[in-house]
């Protein structure tokens, strides 16, 4: 290319001065860890009030929440034998239910974790019981 | 029983034929033999006729229910609308590979018939090319994923039909995924063709012009599943937003990316006989993404609440297709190398080839940042997976300092899962990147059009930049003092950078496409003496693609005018008792009372809000739940909006009692969002101009 050599550098300066604050500008707040249950109570003093995403399954019967009551919603999570209560204060997904597949963000705070953001399985997946057989701790019976 | 064998039956012989169709392409080519190469064409043809006929066979079993196909068992209900039995084909995973093929042997089949005669040389290799990817699908649906497969033993058959989800029953489901699709897969057309081409060496302009209007199509339906996608989101989900950089809405994004950048950058190599290569490389790239995009939604590889399920061996049959598609690609790419030769040089960066060049930095840039922080989760549980299993890589990850091992030890002695996580990347991340990243490419939308190919003088820069710039300044100045600012009872006080720049640069980029306007009229006006109207219409039907061009950016305009209204956006959460009032920005929203209903399918409750600015009424809104009878553990969330040009007021309910009528509401204002959907429509229309221009058309438009 035939661009001057001082027009090159210029470019590069500012470009990388763009990046450069663009990096230094980051609060880190959208890279958040993400684990399952059974590695979150691995070690549960070192994940306390850390914002984090936790990913297990909504056990059966577990969900605190009737038609037509008030409250804010209480379910467990488990994965591979370990078990989380959960308090989730905001709209449940609408795929959410008994035994569905949830991540939740938001802190353990006193044992219980404290959610206000979830996502469950999307149910573009009917053929969910094929792919769950590996998944443990699933009851291949029951699909999405 | 019948229809699953035909099936089968015909997925077989479409592998078959495929195989055949590159074999006699190859060979013909080879031989330069008209009647090998003849046959192969056929091929093609024969190939489009089998998948008819399959998905023929996949849509009668769905509409007559032939639940002895797990696959139309998995997927339907009775009690599904008609329309809904037809979609149902590509539904889900097996049947959406088939779905591909479809299109992807009808699109073969078209540009085969459309450039037989022009593009002769280019013909049996863009043949083969097209034949191998269609080979590909069909191995993947006669060996791991075919839809016709019946039950194990006929009494496995269930007579118990599966539930259907409510949530999937829209509209926009209807048309957002074959839009996607219909994107992605035209993609492989300007990529056989590419390929042929440097395959043959004949790597001039001919090429290309047989694909644009085909990567131009792509583009324009990989546009229209995004958009639509997002509605659905927006007017179903009850989040308040469109976009969360879910990997699977990346995975559309990404090919659109590139395929955006090639569509400009192709008209340097028109223009100027530069950037051959890297034409090439777009065109390679943006196939390979919709391969890749493929990959992450289906293998289950990255985690997302879209995704078809977990497969590794459909993981690692994508990856070793996608390892195959990159080193044969630039493998050839280098092997022709010299053939890509510039005919010109790059004289100024005040020049139009340099815009583009930037143009194109910027949307690769995009890309690969989106597809880098879209892997990246997947690449930190790789290796935390990896460093469980193999000692060697837990050893290098200690040494690097990238795992604790005291951590691990410990860990190891008490049973307890291993310290490593997963990371993940939220749309935090993506907007602070992408944001400005964004708002440079608005910039170059407004400058390309300004400067002229090879290099511009400085008073001629002066005469294109002063308007614009003025109009830019203006909407800043209105953007920081007019808008009148939020108010919340002294909570809140929106004033964003970023908003304020978008501001300014919309109405930089809006008058530089004015300016075009003007002066084109202008011209023929003083040419011809004629309305203004008049002038406009001959001036887009004269010059198509440049003038469809600027309706597209000014399409992208009013779209990030739309995006910077979520700079201001407001939410709030809050669970109140009827006759409670809400102060929502400028609006009051008052707590009427929830009533509950029922109609044949479900139980409703709605909640009555009134909503008022000012005093006076502005209209009511009635967010509901709706329960199925045939899902009671699964309401589904009803979004009420009330639409203005200034924003949204946005309106979804958590929970009611009935018993006190307290509720959970969660209310968002979202400023300008319509814009969004405005502009959308604005670029479609831009698009369908473009698309029918002629390619010989000597036009070299921004």
């Amino acid at each position: 290319m035939a661009l001057t050599a001082g027009t090159r550098v210029g470019l590069g300066v500012v470009v990388a001065a763009a990046i450069g604050y663009l990096v230094l500008s980051d609060t880190g707040e959208g890279v958040l860890e993400y684990m399952y249950v059974d590695q979150l109570m691995a070690d549960v003093s070192k994940h306390e009030g850390r914002t984090l995403k936790v990913h297990g399954l909504v056990e059966a019967g577990s969900i605190q929440r009737k038609r037509g009551t008030t409250g804010d919603l209480k379910f467990v999570v488990e994965y591979n034998g370990q078990r989380l209560p959960v308090h989730y204060t905001n709209i449940p997904p609408d795929t959410f239910q008994e035994e569905g597949e949830v991540v939740l963000t938001g802190k353990l705070v006193d044992g219980v974790f404290e959610s206000d953001e979830m996502s469950a399985k999307c149910p573009s997946k009917y053929e969910e019981e094929v792919g769950k057989a590996t998944l443990v701790g699933a009851d291949p019976k029951k699909g999405g | 029983m019948l229809i699953s064998t035909l099936g089968t039956i015909c997925v077989l012989v479409l592998f078959l034929l495929s195989v055949a169709t590159v074999a006699l392409g190859v060979v013909g080519a080879a031989r330069r033999s008209e009647r090998l190469i003849e046959g192969s064409v056929q091929g093609i043809h024969g190939i489009l006729g089998v998948a008819v006929l399959a998905s023929m066979l996949l849509e009668y079993a769905f509409l007559s229910g032939d639940t002895s196909i797990q696959y139309v068992h998995h997927n339907s209900h009775p009690a599904m609308p008609v329309v809904y039995k037809i979609t149902a084909f590509w539904g889900s995973l097996d049947g959406s590979l088939l779905f591909w093929v479809l299109l992807l042997s009808l699109f073969a089949s078209l540009a085969v018939r459309a450039n037989r005669q022009r593009h002769r040389v280019l013909i049996p290799h863009a043949v083969a090319i097209l034949a191998t990817i269609i080979g590909f699908f069909a191995a993947l649906l006669v060996f791991m994923n075919n839809p016709f497969e019946p039950w194990l033993l006929p009494d496995m058959a269930p007579t118990q039909p599966k539930g259907l989800n409510p949530l999937l029953q829209n509209p926009y489901m209807v048309c957002h995924p074959p839009s996607l699709y219909l994107g992605m897969v035209s993609l492989a057309v300007p990529y056989a063709f590419g390929m042929a081409a440097l395959i043959t060496g004949h790597v001039d302009e001919a090429w290309q012009r047989s694909v644009r209007r085909w990567t131009l199509f792509a583009w324009l339906f990989l546009a229209i599943g995004l958009v639509l996608g997002g509605l659905w989101a927006y007017e179903e989900l009850g989040w308040g937003g469109y976009w969360a950089w879910d990997p699977v809405e990346n995975a559309g994004l990404l090919p659109w990316l590139t395929c955006t950048a090639f569509l400009h950058s192709i008209m340097v190599q028109e223009r100027r006989g530069m950037l051959k290569v890297w034409n090439l490389v777009l065109v390679i790239i943006s196939f390979f993404l919709t391969i890749f995009g493929t990959f992450l939604t289906r293998s289950g590889v990255v985690q997302s609440v879209h995704a078809f399920g977990e497969d590794p061996a459909l993981a690692w049959t994508f990856g070793g297709f996608m390892a195959v598609i990159l080193v044969g690609s630039f493998g050839l790419l280098f092997w022709r190398r010299r053939l890509l030769r510039s005919r010109h040089e790059l004289e100024s960066v005040l020049s139009r080839e340099f815009a583009f060049l930037l143009n194109n930095w910027m949307f690769l840039i995009c890309a690969l940042f989106v597809a880098g922080a879209t892997m990246y989760p997947t690449i930190t549980q790789w290796s935390g997976l990896l460093a469980e299993k193999y000692d060697w890589y837990r050893e290098v990850m200690f040494a690097l300092g990238i795992y604790d091992e005291s951590a691990w030890a410990t860990a190891l002695l008490e049973g307890k899962a291993m310290p490593w996580s997963r990371v993940t990347i939220g749309p935090a991340f993506f907007n602070h990147y992408m944001t400005p990243l964004g708002l440079g490419l608005l910039l170059l939308t407004g400058i390309g059009p300004l400067v002229a190919w090879r290099k511009t003088s400085t008073a001629s820069l002066r005469e294109q930049f002063i308007a614009p710039l003025g109009a830019g300044v203006v909407a800043l100045l209105i953007a920081a003092f007019g808008i009148p600012l939020v108010r919340m009872d002294g909570e809140f006080e929106v004033l964003s950078g970023w908003g304020l720049t978008a501001f300014g640069l919309c109405g930089f980029t809006f008058w530089t496409l004015v300016q075009e306007f003007y002066r084109g009229v202008a011209v023929r006006r003083k040419n011809r003496p004629q309305s203004v109207l008049d002038a406009l219409i001959g001036l887009v039907v004269r010059a198509r693609r440049r003038y469809g061009g600027y309706i597209v950016h000014l399409g992208i305009v009013l779209m990030f005018f739309g995006w910077a209204g979520n700079a201001y956006k407001l939410e709030r959460k809050l669970g109140i008792y009827p006759g409670e009032i809400v102060a929502l920005g400028d609006y009051q929203i008052e707590y009427v009372g929830a009533r509950a209903t029922q109609d044949w399918q479900k139980d409703m409750i709605t909640v009555e809000l009134s909503v008022s600015r000012d005093g006076a009424k502005s209209g009511d809104l009635e967010p509901a739940k709706w329960w199925y009878y045939q899902l009671p553990d699964q309401p589904t969330t009803e979004v009420s909006r009330l639409m203005r040009p200034g924003g949204d007021v946005y309106a979804s309910i958590a929970d009611v009692d009935m018993s006190t009528g307290w509720t959970r509401l969660n209310l968002y204002y979202n400023p300008l969002v319509n814009w969004v959907w405005v502009g959308f429509a604005t670029l479609l229309a831009g698009g369908i101009v473009c698309i029918g221009s002629k390619r010989e058309e000597a036009e070299g438009g921004g």
